[in-house]
């Protein structure tokens, strides 16, 4: 048995004074009688019906110290089995990831899950460190080695549960690195799915009944001809086959609505027809009650692509040219090196030979072969500085995203202009002489730089070439947001945001408003966690443009709420689920006390009033 | 008038007098017919011959008819002598309504009712000794006399009715004896009727309570005072307590009714609170089924 509160026990002074009490004895009033020969006769016959009445008082007196040693000894708050044993640190590992919203457990699994939380860190020996690790999309303690229960009860209480995807790797890893320093820590987990860290056994405690869960696992549309065809996916991840309704928005009005038969376990494709070209937002949502409300609707933005006006400022570029007429969306103008300083209106600017002196601030940037120690600038600052021109023995490739599915590509270069890279510019391409490719952002422009004549190289005649031109120029010609068109809660969104932005900001489903730009170059946008259609606004002297995009929840993650599966690192040894023990929670006596002390005042105030 | 007898309390004590007629006759020397049989001229009835009796009085018609020997009763008409006995101890002077207000006024009403009957009445106040003693008093017209008495009675000694009435020393002749006391006494109450009845005294007990002693009230932890005796216990209000004394009450009545029929003694448990008309009219039915 353990005392939370021994201090309590200093109350025992009272029951010496209980003692004196009666000691001291009660005062009695006058009364005068006319005769107390019945009285007398009365209580020579309580004596004699009861031979131990003279003990009456004494056993109200220990009843009453009885009572109140049971009122001590739960102020001192007795516990049987202390919650985390004898362990001096115990980490509290709280699952807040989407599939914590279902409702299989009552309110939820989430409230449930503070609740056994809050129930354990109450019932922990005091003194003990407590670290509360919550997982989300990312691992975060939310409190480290913190003996101060209040405190500690009171984050848990804050925590609020994510439409993100439990990220069990990051918590392996904190926990592996927690027991590390502190090893004979007891780790705790309150989730709907197992954690295995090898060497480690892991507390867990399922909240989870498992229960019918339908949902839209995605939404996915193309353009065919002037209409959009949407194809969405409902899956059944209940036990018993369903036939289950579903209905498509468009831009917020009803579409169509279906019945949709699904096995169980099973996902079916949904094919919408016909939607309207000019249609910017769809919807899919599953009208029927399950345990999981988050998962029953998903979306996806249509967006318009835009023709992008690229200026190729060349002498003559074969090569060049015949690739940039076939990328689409691209309505390519080109000019000599005569007039090319004073550009402008334009998406790119290609210089192929020629550096212009001062850089157009209208447009992203790309350079072919600048002249040997050539120079141009920004706002009177050389940003690019070109040196002597190379003889390359060999070329080495970065992995930079601009270069992806390039590797195996094999091209040379016989000689480029060594480039002296800005602090922000990455290499693409560099040499044992030095870089001779680079790409950056500055301020609200993309620039990349190849040092080299591309006709001094067989890059043209290999498939890389439009391979990395395709690279380059989504970058440099992206639209608002880059590779996007639906991510899952609490994913980082990279904005594009075109050169002549000057303000952007994001609309949230909820229509919350969030400055993103200024400054530029904007940064990655993680206020991602509601799910929904997100708007992106840019605003430049020409107007405004639009772009969405949609969050949508972890469906194939989080979705099926009956699946026992671990939460085990993929790099992970598959370990027995022996390795998993329950919760232990501490039983405490306090109540039980309080009710014997309850009952025993009971008893006693029967024995005083029926004067046994 | 003092408080005690008011002129409504004399009105209704000759109310209570004339609807309290009982058996008349026209005797010269009293209005009363007696219990005890005489040698009087009106026939009674019969009784076996016992050894001792009377020889004089044997019917012989009635041994020549059943071959048994029998004798007459006959009434026997004479004054009557009533005694009212009245317990003047400190004990009687308590409870609301006090009881030695209750008893008083019972007592000038039986005297009253008595003289109206052409009876003789003597008052006695009995404590721990005779207190006072009223002798015979007659006709109605000496009533004031019985109010006198009993207005300057004083209750502060302790009881022993038997002591007391030891002390004074009443002549065995016959007679009525009407005790009114609230029987918390030393010595036995057997004592008492046996010292009446050997007195050939037909006994009459009202035995006076006040509310408080037939159902005490008590909440509280209290120190008992004995008014007479100064003698004081302590109790606590229990519901032990409140049964065990209604238990012992209950015994002490019922011990006093039992000793009273196995003597031919008519007792009346009477309440202070209850009206003089109805102790009045308890008394005198006991004594129209008594004759």
């Amino acid at each position: 048995m353990t005392f939370y509160q021994p201090t309590a026990f200093f109350y025992l002074w009272v029951i010496p004074v209980i003692i004196m009490l009666y000691i001291l004895k009660q005062r009695h009033q006058d009364f005068h009688v006319s005769s107390l020969y019945l009285w007398q006769e009365t209580l020579r016959d309580i004596e004699a019906n009861a031979p131990w009445q003279k003990l009456r008082k004494n056993l109200l007196m220990f009843l009453q110290i009885a009572a109140m040693l049971l009122f001590i000894l739960a102020l001192a708050r007795p516990y049987l089995n202390a919650a985390g044993g004898k362990a001096q640190n115990v980490v509290i590992v709280l699952d807040t990831s989407f599939s914590m919203q279902a409702t299989d457990v009552k309110p939820s699994r989430f409230e449930a899950a503070k609740k056994q939380a809050s129930s354990y860190i109450s019932n922990l020996s005091p003194g003990t460190l407590v670290t509360l690790v919550s997982i989300g999309n990312s691992a975060v303690i939310e409190e480290n080695l913190s003996s101060d229960k209040n405190r500690l009860l009171e984050t848990v209480n804050r925590l609020k549960v994510t439409n993100g995807t439990a990220n069990y790797e990051d918590a392996v890893s904190l926990i592996e690195s927690i027991v590390r320093q502190n090893p004979g820590t007891e780790v705790v987990l309150y989730g709907d799915k197992r954690l295995e860290v090898p060497g480690i056994d892991i507390k867990f405690s399922r909240i989870s009944q498992g229960g019918d869960n339908y949902a839209v696992t995605s939404v996915s549309y193309a353009e065919v001809e002037n209409s959009i065809t949407v194809l969405s996916r409902i899956a059944n991840f209940g036990v018993e086959d369903r036939v289950i309704p579903v209905s498509l928005y468009v831009d917020g009005k009803v579409f169509d609505a279906r019945n949709v038969e699904v096995m169980a376990g099973e996902t079916e494709n949904v094919y919408w027809h016909g939607i309207p070209g000019q249609t910017t937002v769809i919807e899919c949502r599953i009208d029927a009650e399950d345990a999981l409300k988050g998962d029953n609707s998903a979306w996806t933005a249509v967006n318009i692509s835009k023709t992008n006006r690229v200026m190729l400022v060349s002498q003559k570029n074969i090569f060049l040219e015949k690739v940039l007429s076939v990328m689409k969306g691209v309505e390519l103008y080109r000019t000599g090196f005569e007039g090319a300083d004073e550009l402008k209106g334009y998406d790119l600017y290609i210089f192929d030979g020629f550096l212009p002196s001062r850089l157009p601030e209208d447009g992203n940037i790309m350079v072919f072969n600048p002249p040997s120690n050539g120079y141009f600038k920004v706002r009177e600052e050389i940003v690019l500085q070109v040196g002597e021109e190379i003889i390359l023995p060999e070329i080495r490739l970065t992995e930079h995203e601009l270069l992806t599915h390039m590797e195996g590509q094999d091209f040379l270069v016989a000689k480029s202009k060594r480039l002296e890279v800005p602090k922000w510019g990455e290499i693409l391409m560099e040499s044992s002489e030095g870089a001779i490719a680079f790409a950056g952002s500055l301020d609200k422009s993309r620039i990349v730089v190849l040092g080299f004549d591309i006709h001094n190289s067989d890059l043209p005649l290999t498939p890389a070439f439009p391979i990395m031109m395709a690279n380059m120029l989504e970058w440099l010609l992206a639209p608002g947001i880059e590779n996007v068109e639906s991510i899952y809660p609490g994913q980082e969104v990279e904005f594009n945001l075109y050169p002549k932005t000057e303000e952007a900001t994001v609309t949230t489903p909820s229509g919350q408003r969030i400055k993103v730009a200024p400054p530029f170059p904007a940064p990655a946008f993680d206020a991602t966690q509601e799910t929904g259609i997100y708007t992106l606004e840019q605003k430049s002297a020409d107007g405004s443009s639009i772009h969405r995009f949609a969050v949508n929840p972890p469906a194939a993650a989080e979705s099926n709420l009956l699946e026992d599966n671990t939460g085990v690192p993929a790099d992970a040894p598959d370990g027995p689920d022996t390795s998993n023990s329950g919760v232990e929670t501490g039983f405490s006596l306090q109540v039980l006390l309080l009710w014997f002390a309850l009952l025993l005042l009971c008893i006693e105030w029967w024995v005083y009033s029926n004067g046994i | 008038m003092s408080q005690l007898f008011d002129n409504e309390f004399l009105k209704k004590i000759e109310r209570l007098a004339i609807t309290s007629k009982i058996i008349m006759s026209d005797g010269a020397a009293g209005n009363r017919k007696s219990r005890s049989r005489g040698s009087s001229v009106e026939f009674s009835d019969y009784r076996e011959y016992a050894e001792g009796d009377d020889y004089r009085r044997i019917d012989w018609n009635a041994y020549g008819r059943f071959e048994k020997l029998f004798i007459k009763l006959f009434m026997e008409e004479r004054e009557a002598r009533v005694h009212i006995l009245l317990d003047t101890s400190r004990s009687m002077d308590w409870g609301e309504p006090n009881k030695s207000f209750a008893s008083r006024r019972l007592a000038a009403a039986l005297a009253y009712i008595s003289l109206s009957n052409y009876d003789s009445v003597s008052l006695v106040a009995l404590s721990n000794r005779t207190e006072k003693v009223k002798l015979p008093i007659r006709g109605k017209n000496s009533f004031t006399q019985v109010l006198d008495f009993l207005e300057n009675i004083q209750y502060n000694s302790s009881t022993d009715l038997v002591s007391a009435l030891k002390d004074m020393n009443m002549k065995s002749e016959r007679g009525i004896s009407i005790l009114i006391s609230d029987l918390f006494s030393e010595g036995n109450l057997l004592d008492v009727i046996k010292y009446l009845q050997i007195r050939k005294q037909e006994v009459y007990i009202c035995h006076v309570l006040s509310p408080q002693e037939i159902n005490p009230e008590i909440d509280d932890s209290l120190r008992l005072i004995d008014m007479e005796t100064g003698e004081a216990i302590e109790v606590t209000y229990s519901q032990l307590l409140m049964k065990t004394y209604r238990k012992v009450y209950n015994d002490f009545i019922s011990g006093i009714e039992r000793l009273c029929f196995k003597r031919g003694v008519e007792y009346m448990l009477m309440d202070s609170s209850m009206p003089l008309e109805l102790m009045v009219r308890e008394v005198v039915e006991r004594k129209r089924r008594a004759v």
